[in-house]
């Protein structure tokens, strides 16, 4: 944030802040593995009045933070599930896993959905966590160097899939239901942080067609 | 060859450089053009990636452009996408899609009206990882999943920046 970005005033004015930021890579996430939101409530906060940027070249500059930077929010899901989702830009260190899944018979561990890639942990019941061994899937192949090693970058990938539903004449994955489904979840949980109250969705969608090995390897273009 | 949809970019800053590198590697679309308010940052990135740079109003009137790829900053996305529908183009937005629920229900109706595609990032849904996961609880591998926590902790500083 205030560290890298040039210009991060906007991150802490109102439309910026964590929910809107990064809260559609897990939303979204959530939304597609388990199916519509039907109510959420928040406890929002901003611990820090006033940030100072240590990017350049506004070194020493403060910004006023006008949105709140830490939300914990509750979120039930029409299918009954149950989900506590944190968002913070006050907390310097933490030891969770992006997001744990929690069934009737067993746990999941999902990485990072700001990526495509990395690595799945599953347990059942009793058994010890395990790195689940690898999957043939296009979009989890490294394909980009980062400063943490290779990773799988495939952005463009839903843009991709929206031009093929077209000529394809068939739904595209990254739908206008999902995406302001999503949005109706962010700013409800904004509007609860507000008012103390439970805010009920407005919006619902389906959740979009899983996309198979072979339909990822399906929209990459032969090499040249 | 097999069909393909011309693509066009509004917002040449940061993020745009993902797209115009990564686009390539799928089949059904071609990045054609890159447009922003800032001629230079369109000149620049069009140089870079080997496409046409355009003032939006070009680019929203180009025949060879389908879809109009939105990567202004969020406070902007709703009025920049009403644009690209009512030029007769399909839109694909950065994250947030919008910033209120009543925005993208008014984009809906323009899109529907012409018989327009709407679609938003994020993809990283579509990734190997997350796909994987899916098809764990679509198995029934864990029996129904009835509950989850999930945390986003953004450390205040030496975080690798990713976004815009």
């Amino acid at each position: 944030m205030e560290h890298w970005h040039p210009n991060p005033d906007f991150f802490f004015q109102p439309g910026g802040g964590p929910i809107l930021d990064i809260g559609p890579y897990y939303i979204t996430n959530l939304v597609q593995l388990i199916g519509p939101v039907k109510r959420v409530a928040a406890l929002a906060a901003t611990p820090a009045s006033e940030r100072t940027i240590t990017s350049k070249p506004r070194f020493g500059e403060k910004i006023k933070v006008t949105t709140p930077t830490t939300i914990h929010a509750l979120l039930e899901f029409e299918n009954g599930a149950t989900v506590t989702f944190n968002a913070s830009w006050d907390v310097w260190k933490h030891g969770h896993a992006p997001i744990e899944l929690y069934g009737e018979e067993g746990t999941i561990f999902v990485p990072d959905p700001n990526f495509f890639g990395g690595d799945v942990m599953m347990t059942n019941r009793t058994d010890a966590v395990k790195k689940l061994p690898k999957w043939e899937h296009a979009f989890a192949v490294p394909n980009q160097q980062h400063a943490q090693g290779m990773m799988a970058n495939y952005r463009a990938s839903g843009l991709a899939d929206m031009a093929l539903g077209i000529l394809e004449d068939r739904p595209h994955r990254c739908s206008l239901e999902l995406s302001l489904h999503v949005i109706d979840v962010m700013t409800g949980i904004l509007r609860s942080g507000e008012t103390g109250r439970f805010v009920a969705m407005r919006t619902t969608c389906e959740r979009p067609e899983a996309l198979s090995p072979a339909q990822a390897k399906a929209m990459l273009a032969r090499k040249k | 060859m097999a069909k393909k949809l011309g693509v066009g970019v509004i917002g040449c800053g940061n993020i745009s450089a993902a797209y115009f590198m990564l686009a390539p590697l799928f089949k059904g679309i071609e990045m054609r053009a890159g447009a922003d308010l800032d001629v230079k940052m369109a000149q620049a990135r069009a140089k870079e990636f080997g496409v046409r740079a355009s003032s939006v109003a070009d680019l929203l009137a180009s025949d060879d452009i389908d879809i109009v790829v939105n990567l202004t900053i969020p406070a902007a996305h709703y009025e920049v996408s009403k644009a690209i529908l009512d030029a007769g183009k399909h839109v694909y937005s950065e994250k947030p899609f919008v910033l209120s629920v009543r925005e993208g229900q008014d984009l809906k109706k323009r899109a529907d009206r012409k018989g327009l595609r709407i679609g938003s990032a994020p993809d990283t849904f579509l990734g190997g990882a997350h796909q994987r996961v899916r098809s764990l609880i679509d198995g029934g591998k864990v029996g129904r999943v009835h509950q989850r926590h999930v945390l986003r902790h953004e450390p205040r500083y030496g975080a690798l920046a990713s976004e815009s």
